[in-house]
Parts: C-alpha cells; sequence; structure tokens
C-alpha cells in the first residue's frame, strides 16, 4: 500500500512537469490554432538555459527562473517570426512541418553548443526529499508541482478572467476578425508565441534538475503535450493537465505492474479507447470550430 | 523516437537511432589540411568529429594526436584529422580520401562499430592497417588482416563484469537491467549469457527500459520486490544516471555494478559524490584515477594539452597510435611492415601490455571500477585480463 | 456634410479578373448611405478593402482625410470604422459579453458602459450574456455583430448584408435601428440586396453592378429611377 501510495505520488510530481510541458504547448494552440511540434526541443532549450545560467553562477534555480522566461520569451518570438508568420495563411499542416524542423536545427544547436552528452540543471531550491510519514518525495518535485499550480491557474485566469485573455482567444478563433475589431493580431501572436515558449522553458529548467537534458530529449515531450492536449480536449486547459496526469500515471503505476513496454502499450490502447468514446477529449471542445 | 539515445557511453555495437537529430554536418570535410608536408609518414586521422558521437570522437582524436605531437625516434608525422561525421558512409568515403591524399603507413580511426564495418573493406582496398579502439566484436573476427584493436572487445568485457558480480561480491541475486537501445539489448544477452556460465539465474531481468524513461521508481518498486542483492545495469547513461540517482534518492542501498557508459567524465558530471557511493563500472582502462605513476604522469599531461579530464578512449588511442610510431621508429618503412610487427610484436604502453591474439585484438585487459561517495573519480578494485575474460 | 469616407478610383482584381473598377464614392458625417447591387457586385470586395483584408491595386482610400491604404486592419479601425461583416464571424468560442468586451479599447468602467449600452440597443443578447457566439441564432448573432462593431464608438459603420438569412421582420427590426445610430452620430454605410428597405432608411445610395458604380443618388431620387425600379423593386 505504501509502495503504491508512493508511486501514485511520484506519479503525480511527473505529470506535474508533463502539465507544465502541455501548458506552453496548449497556450499558443489555444492563441494561435498552430500546433507547435517544436515545443519538447523548447523545453530543452529552457533546460539548457537553465545549465548555463547555473554553471555561471552556483544559485538555487529559483532565483535565475525569471531569467530563463525572459530569454525563452525572445526564442519564441523568433520562432513566430521564422516559423509561423511567413506560412499564416497556409493550412495548418505547413506549420506543423516548419516547427517540426525549427525542433531538428535546435536538436542540431544544441549538440554544437553543449555536446550530445547528458546536463543537469541546479535545483529549483535545494537538492534532496522530505518525508511526510514513510512516503518520501524531492523537493525538486514539491517546488515543480507549486511553480506548476501557480502557472496552471495563471493562464487559466488570463484567458477566462482578462481583456488580453480574450483578445488571444479572439484572435486564435478568427484573426482577421479580430483584427477587424482593433486587435492587433499579429503583436498578440508573437507575444503568445513568446510566453508560450517562456512556458516550455520553465518545465524545461524544472525537468533539467532531476531528469536532465539532452538534445534529443524534447521528441518524446512534444509527443507527451500533443497526446494530453488530444485526451484532454483540444485547447482545455484542465483537459491539458489531466491528459498530462494520465500519461505519467501510466508511466510511473501502471508500469509498476507490467513491463514498461506494456504500460506504454497500454496507454496507447486507452488514448484509442477515449478517441472511439470521446473524440472531443475528455474536456471535449465546446465551440465548433471551422475545420 | 523510442531509441533515441545519449552518447556519454562509448562502446560499440549497438545502432544508434539519433531521433531526428542526424548531424547536418559535412561528413567529408577535413579539418586540417591534407596537403603533404615534408614529413617522415602519413597517418590521416578518421573520426567522428561531429555528430551524436562527437564527445567519444573528441577523446580518441585527442589521445591520438598527443600520441602523434611526441613521436620517438625524431620522427615528423602529417596527421590530418578527417570527419566521419557518425555515420557509415561518411566514414567510408572520409578513409577512401584519407588514404588516396598521400602515402599513409596507416590511420587511426573511428571508435564507432557501424564505421568501422564500412571502413575495413577500403583498408583492405589500400593495404594500410587501422589503429581502432572500437568495442564491436565482430570486426576483428571477419579475417581482415588489416584491423588492430587497442581495447578489449564487448564479449570480453562482459565477462569482466559478470564475475565481478557473482565471484567478487558474491552476489546471487541479480536484478539485470538493460535499455531498450541496441547496445543495451546486446549488453543484456552477453550478461545474462555470462550470469548463466557462471550458475546464477537473475531473480528480476528487465530489458525494457525505454531510454528517455524518466521516473524509476516502478522499476526500482519491482527489483526491491524480487529481493534482489546487486544491481547490474548495462544501459547508456541517461537511464543509467536516472537508475542510480533515484535508487539512491529511495534508499535502496544495494550495490550497483554499471557498464562503462557511467564511468565517462560527462556522465560523473551528473552526479552529486555521495549518490555514488557503493556504485561500481566496468571499464577497459581508467586513466581518471591515475593508479599508477606512469598513468598519472600521462593524466596530467593529457589535462595538461586538452584541458579536459581523460578517458578510456582517449588512453587506448594513444596507446595505439604511439606503439604504431614506436614501430615506424624502430624500422617499419612500409603499411606492409608495420602490419607485421603490429601482428607479432609486444608493446608496454601506458595502460597496459599490448599484443596480438592473431586476428588483431592487442588488448584483453578490463578493470572495475568503484565510487566511495567522496569524490567523482572511482578507484579501480578489481583487474581482469586475458584468459579471465573468456568463460567456457 | 465633409468626406468622412472619400473613395476615388478604386479597383480591386482577384487575380485576372476585376471586381471593382473605379469606384469612387464617399460617405459624409451623419449620414446611411447604401450600397445596393445584386450577389457578386462588389459590395463585400468594397468592404473588405476599406477595412483592409483585401489590397486594392491602384485608388485611393481616406477616412478622415488622412491616406489609409498603407495601415493595418487593426489600425483602419481604431480610427474610428465599425465592420459588421457578412456572415456576421461572431466568435464562436467566446461569450456574448466577451464578444463585445474584446472590441473596446478603454478602462474597464467604460468597457461596463458601452457592453451595456449595446444590450439596451439589443434587449434580446442581454438575456443570452453568458451564451457562447456558436449558440446564437441568426438574428442573435447578427445583432451581436452590430453591435460589436459599435464597441469602438466609430464614425462610420459598415454593415454588410445584416438581413440575409434573418426573417422579414428581425430584418426590419436590424434595419430599423440604423437611424438610432446615425443620430447617435455614427454614419453608416450599408450593403443590401433588398433595396427597398435599404433606401427606406439611408439618404443617400449607390447602385453597383459587376464591380463599377453605375448610379448614384438621394435615396428618394433612386427610388423613382426606372432602372432601379425595374432592376431591384420588381416594378
Amino acid at each position: 500500500m505504501i509502495t503504491f501510495l508512493q508511486l501514485v505520488i511520484n506519479g503525480l510530481a511527473l505529470g506535474a512537469a508533463y502539465a507544465l510541458v502541455a501548458l506552453g504547448f496548449v497556450f499558443i494552440v489555444n492563441a494561435t490554432g498552430a500546433v507547435n511540434f517544436a515545443h519538447g526541443d523548447l523545453v530543452m532549450a529552457g533546460g539548457y538555459a537553465a545549465v548555463g545560467l547555473g554553471s555561471l553562477a552556483q544559485i538555487p534555480a529559483v532565483y535565475f527562473l525569471p531569467l530563463v522566461a525572459v530569454i525563452m520569451f525572445v526564442l519564441g518570438v523568433a520562432l513566430a517570426l521564422l516559423a509561423y508568420f511567413p506560412l499564416i495563411n497556409r493550412p495548418p499542416s505547413t506549420v506543423f512541418i516548419s516547427t517540426l524542423l525549427c525542433g531538428i536545427i535546435l536538436q542540431n544547436a544544441f549538440v554544437v553548443l553543449f555536446g550530445p552528452q547528458a546536463h543537469a540543471a541546479p535545483p529549483l531550491l535545494k537538492s534532496g526529499v522530505a518525508h511526510f510519514g514513510e512516503i518520501e518525495i524531492s523537493v525538486q518535485a514539491i517546488g515543480t508541482m507549486v511553480v506548476a499550480a501557480i502557472l496552471i491557474a495563471s493562464q487559466y485566469l488570463l484567458f477566462t478572467r482578462t481583456q488580453i485573455g480574450r483578445r488571444l482567444r479572439a484572435t486564435a478563433e478568427d484573426r482577421q476578425m479580430a483584427q477587424a475589431v482593433g486587435i492587433p493580431a499579429f503583436a498578440l501572436i508573437a507575444a503568445t508565441f513568446g510566453l508560450g515558449t517562456a512556458l516550455a522553458g520553465i518545465a524545461g529548467a524544472l525537468l533539467a534538475n532531476q531528469f536532465f537534458v539532452y538534445p534529443t530529449g524534447g521528441i518524446p515531450l512534444s509527443v507527451y503535450a500533443y497526446i494530453a492536449v488530444v485526451i484532454g480536449g483540444w485547447g482545455s486547459i484542465a483537459g491539458a493537465v489531466i491528459g498530462a496526469m494520465i500519461i505519467s500515471l501510466f508511466q510511473v503505476v501502471v508500469s509498476a505492474y507490467v513491463s514498461y513496454a506494456a504500460a506504454t502499450g497500454l496507454l496507447y490502447v486507452t488514448l484509442l479507447l477515449i478517441f472511439v468514446v470521446r473524440p472531443q477529449g475528455i474536456f471535449g471542445e465546446r465551440v465548433q470550430r471551422r475545420a | 523516437m523510442k531509441n533515441s539515445a545519449l552518447s556519454t557511453s562509448w562502446r560499440d555495437g549497438r545502432q544508434w537511432r539519433y531521433g531526428s537529430a542526424v548531424m547536418l554536418g559535412l561528413s567529408l570535410v577535413a579539418l586540417s589540411s591534407g596537403l603533404a608536408r615534408s614529413a617522415d609518414a602519413y597517418l590521416p586521422i578518421v573520426m567522428p568529429i561531429t555528430g551524436f558521437l562527437s564527445v567519444e570522437g573528441g577523446s580518441q582524436r585527442n589521445g591520438a594526436v598527443m600520441a602523434l605531437e611526441h613521436a620517438p625516434g625524431g620522427k615528423t608525422i602529417d596527421y590530418p584529422v578527417f570527419d566521419t561525421g557518425t555515420s557509415a558512409t561518411g566514414a567510408a568515403t572520409a578513409l577512401d580520401k584519407a588514404l588516396s591524399n598521400g602515402k599513409p603507413i596507416a590511420a587511426a580511426v573511428s571508435v564507432f562499430g557501424t564505421e568501422m564495418v564500412a571502413m575495413m573493406p577500403v583498408a583492405a582496398e589500400y593495404k594500410v592497417p587501422l589503429l581502432t579502439i572500437s568495442g564491436l566484436a565482430k570486426i576483428t573476427e571477419s579475417d581482415n588482416p588489416y584491423i588492430f584493436r587497442f581495447l578489449p572487445n564487448d564479449r570480453e568485457i562482459k565477462v569482466a563484469h559478470a564475475r565481478y558480480v557473482v565471484e567478487k561480491l558474491k552476489k546471487t541475486k541479480i536484478a539485470l537491467i538493460s535499455d531498450t537501445t541496441a547496445y543495451g539489448q546486446g549488453g543484456f544477452a552477453l550478461l545474462k549469457e555470462d550470469f548463466t556460465k557462471l550458475g546464477v539465474k537473475p531473480v528480476y531481468e528487465d530489458s525494457s527500459i525505454a531510454p528517455d524513461t524518466k521516473d524509476m521508481s516502478p522499476l526500482l518498486a519491482k527489483v526491491k520486490a524480487s529481493g534482489a542483492d546487486a544491481i547490474v545495469v548495462h544501459s547508456v547513461a541517461a537511464p543509467m544516471a536516472l537508475i542510480v540517482k533515484q535508487a539512491k534518492a529511495a534508499g535502496i542501498t544495494l550495490p550497483i555494478i554499471n557498464s562503462s557508459s557511467i564511468v565517462e567524465p560527462t556522465a560523473t558530471a551528473l552526479f552529486e559524490p555521495a549518490e555514488l557511493k557503493d556504485v561500481c563500472a566496468e571499464t577497459p582502462s581508467a586513466p581518471e584515477t591515475r593508479a599508477t605513476p606512469k598513468i598519472k604522469e600521462w593524466a596530467d599531461a593529457y589535462k595538461t594539452r586538452f584541458g579536459l579530464e581523460p578517458d578510456g578512449l582517449a588512453l587506448g588511442q594513444y596507446d595505439g597510435v604511439m606503439m604504431a610510431l614506436t614501430l615506424i621508429a624502430k624500422g617499419a618503412k612500409t603499411p606492409e611492415d608495420l602490419r607485421a610487427a603490429l601482428q607479432k610484436e609486444t608493446y608496454e604502453g601506458v595502460a597496459m601490455t599490448y599484443k596480438s591474439n592473431g586476428k588483431g585484438d592487442l588488448s584483453h585487459d578490463a578493470e572495475i571500477v568503484c565510487w566511495d561517495g567522496t569524490s567523482r573519480i572511482p578507484k579501480v578494485v578489481e583487474h581482469y585480463a586475458g584468459p579471465d575474460m573468456v568463460l567456457k | 456634410m465633409s468626406g468622412l469616407l472619400e473613395i476615388d478610383k478604386l479597383c480591386v482584381w482577384y487575380g485576372p479578373v476585376f471586381a471593382l473598377k473605379d469606384a469612387t464614392l464617399s460617405v459624409g458625417s451623419g449620414e446611411a448611405v447604401a450600397l445596393i447591387g445584386a450577389n457578386g457586385a462588389g459590395k463585400s470586395t468594397l468592404f473588405k478593402s476599406i477595412v483592409g483584408f483585401l489590397r486594392p491595386k491602384s485608388g485611393a482610400l481616406r477616412f478622415l482625410d488622412r491616406d489609409v491604404t498603407g495601415l493595418r486592419t487593426e489600425q483602419r479601425i481604431r480610427l474610428g470604422v465599425g465592420y459588421s461583416p457578412e456572415g456576421r464571424r461572431v466568435f464562436p468560442g467566446l461569450t456574448v459579453r466577451e464578444n463585445l468586451e474584446v472590441a473596446v479599447f478603454a478602462g474597464k468602467a467604460e468597457r461596463a458602459r458601452r457592453v451595456d449600452r449595446a444590450f439596451s440597443l439589443f434587449p434580446q443578447l442581454a438575456t443570452r450574456q453568458e451564451a457562447l457566439g456558436w449558440q446564437l441564432s441568426g438574428g442573435q448573432q447578427q445583432m451581436l455583430a452590430i453591435g460589436r462593431a459599435l464597441m469602438g464608438q466609430p464614425r462610420l459603420l459598415l454593415l454588410d448584408e445584416p438581413s440575409l438569412g434573418l426573417s422579414p421582420k428581425l430584418a426590419d427590426e436590424v434595419l430599423a435601428g440604423i437611424r438610432g445610430i446615425v443620430k447617435d452620430g455614427t454614419s453608416v454605410l450599408l450593403a443590401e440586396q433588398n433595396v427597398g428597405k435599404a433606401l427606406a432608411c439611408c439618404d443617400r445610395a449607390y447602385v453597383l453592378e459587376v464591380g463599377k458604380i453605375v448610379l448614384a443618388g438621394t435615396a428618394a431620387a433612386l427610388r423613382d429611377t426606372e432602372e432601379v425600379k425595374r432592376a431591384f423593386l420588381g416594378g
């Protein structure tokens, strides 16, 4: 029982990190409708930024996390200029391919700049483990869950309660019409890529402590983010969080009872079942959006 | 995508699938000019300088360069570097270019087994000996007389790995774990075979660890439940590092005996020294331990020259090239002279004594190193050589 | 009657086909102007050119004595243009209130005031504030689109086919609202296929035929023109 509880806790901790990854992905989906397949690689970029900053100053990551976010914001705007705006009137699959290519460019840049080996970033606060009775949980995992909760809540409030959030949503739904009510859509889209990428960067900085960064580490993360968003419901923040948790629970809890390979297989079977039973995802899309 | 893997380990016999991150670098770029200077001999370096094996390629190049800079007998050697780009086709064309570029007496070549397989016919065509440290067993099992290897092959080194666990640590309830890369799968099969020959059946086996697995707690829970008394891991660096780190964090005190991936300085850098307590690994040589005065002197010189801690790759390649240079100084004038001499001479290197077994394998030594939890530099605890590394 | 919107010899091409040729028209302060023409005559094209969705090949486009051809859509809107497009294009996933709010560029209090004004103009919307855009009926969506276009307190309101798809009764209600909008200080340019109703609520009108303006004049004068009677009024 203790083991089971411990595994669930570990699963939730990993799920919090995945949720953060999915959050930046869903942010860009919500504001532009674009599927950014460089997202996982941007998560790695954030991890590398934390590794780089950590090696310059031997301080906990919490102090330079804002700087990581700023660096990543700039990178995200650059990505929008390079991979999104030139293709803005093309079919969505074109953006999908262009971001995928940007991801490959990033992977190669990582090899050149940091080498092919794994690196670890400094912990958010400190390394070590906290004990709750017989359950133990690393300080980093607690920090990750707290940061994830704050950012998830902020993003939810941003999109639902603020004027800028409404405008982001309007822009995603009908960019031209958003402009026709006076919204500077292009600036908002650039900022969206910036913010989504900053979220990716924060996720990367947190993941890079326990789970390392390496050049191809982002590839599965892009896939997880996509799966989480599909399971949860396209564009739904709550759905993305639930989707991320489902992935991590399969990886951590289910795999304790069957092999890793079988757990992965079961995850995809579950995914297919969700598609059949609830094609719109758990928190199904509430809008009949244009195709 | 599944098999994307790290390359802090260096042993061969795996096929890397590096996701989509295929290095775009030009594989044919010679990094230094191949223009013939008035040198006594031409000995090109053909190694993965770019691509995902660039760390390993960089180490072995450093080792070769260090030997070539100090060629005995006052000889001057011309040694341009050719990049294979970490690909089989790149390697074959790079070697062809390197060997046609002058009158080579030998070439120092790649650690990467896949590249070696591609380069072997080229060497046979030019009749030039290749000096390598690639571990892939089959490169010296295919009757190509031009291959000379200065590190032990995977088959031998896994015997040392298994024997240490069973005979020295006296462990019989073993949890045997590997990742899903070709490297992991190959090592898993060899270790399983070796344990069987030693009369031990692992109490837990798992070769399904994807290299991108993050949380190892389910694996560790299963290992715990199996009642294992030792954990044996054969894996690329990242999942191995996660297994070790998370086992320590979860308070698991079982000894963990790893494959050599963890010995690389880039891998040990991922740990706090305390996390490495009771962790061991096999490795062909461990110059960073500075175990003998000779190795210490060499390792210090290497660090001064390149600003890095040396590893077993650099030392193996250094010894191999230095053996060839010594034979050249002693009178080997043609590739054929050198091939014959490498085949029959015995050479006292920095790491060990090198002597061909008739197939081109000159090294039959392996170390087991362990960390004591106070430093990232391990200590040599056991040495295996020659017949020790063959199980009936 | 100073020229609020001045369009001079505007030409718009879709590839090799012209959609508007030498269109010249103006809208002054305090007037409602109708654009009359059959489907495909170029009414929507003209509107899209005014807001900047389409790039004219030649011609001048001036708003408030300013050349706006180089401005982006949102810049033109912020100068004082409100646009209610053909097909309404309300934001489907935003609530009624949100659809209105996104179009206000002012502080929170002013935003609430303008939204309330839209609700008093269209009481039907007030009862469905929290409904999502796509859940509204066609008539409600039309009201929402007009209300949204008014949120910036524009000097000029562009209404593209507001009665399309509405019941005759609803269409009358919508068109009847136009006089009130003009009275509040917003000029209106209305594209409408129902010529009788358009002429009834507007001061002046232009008749478009295959991309060209073929007739212009006061509503009263045009109503009596033989061509208009024959082509549009069934007489």
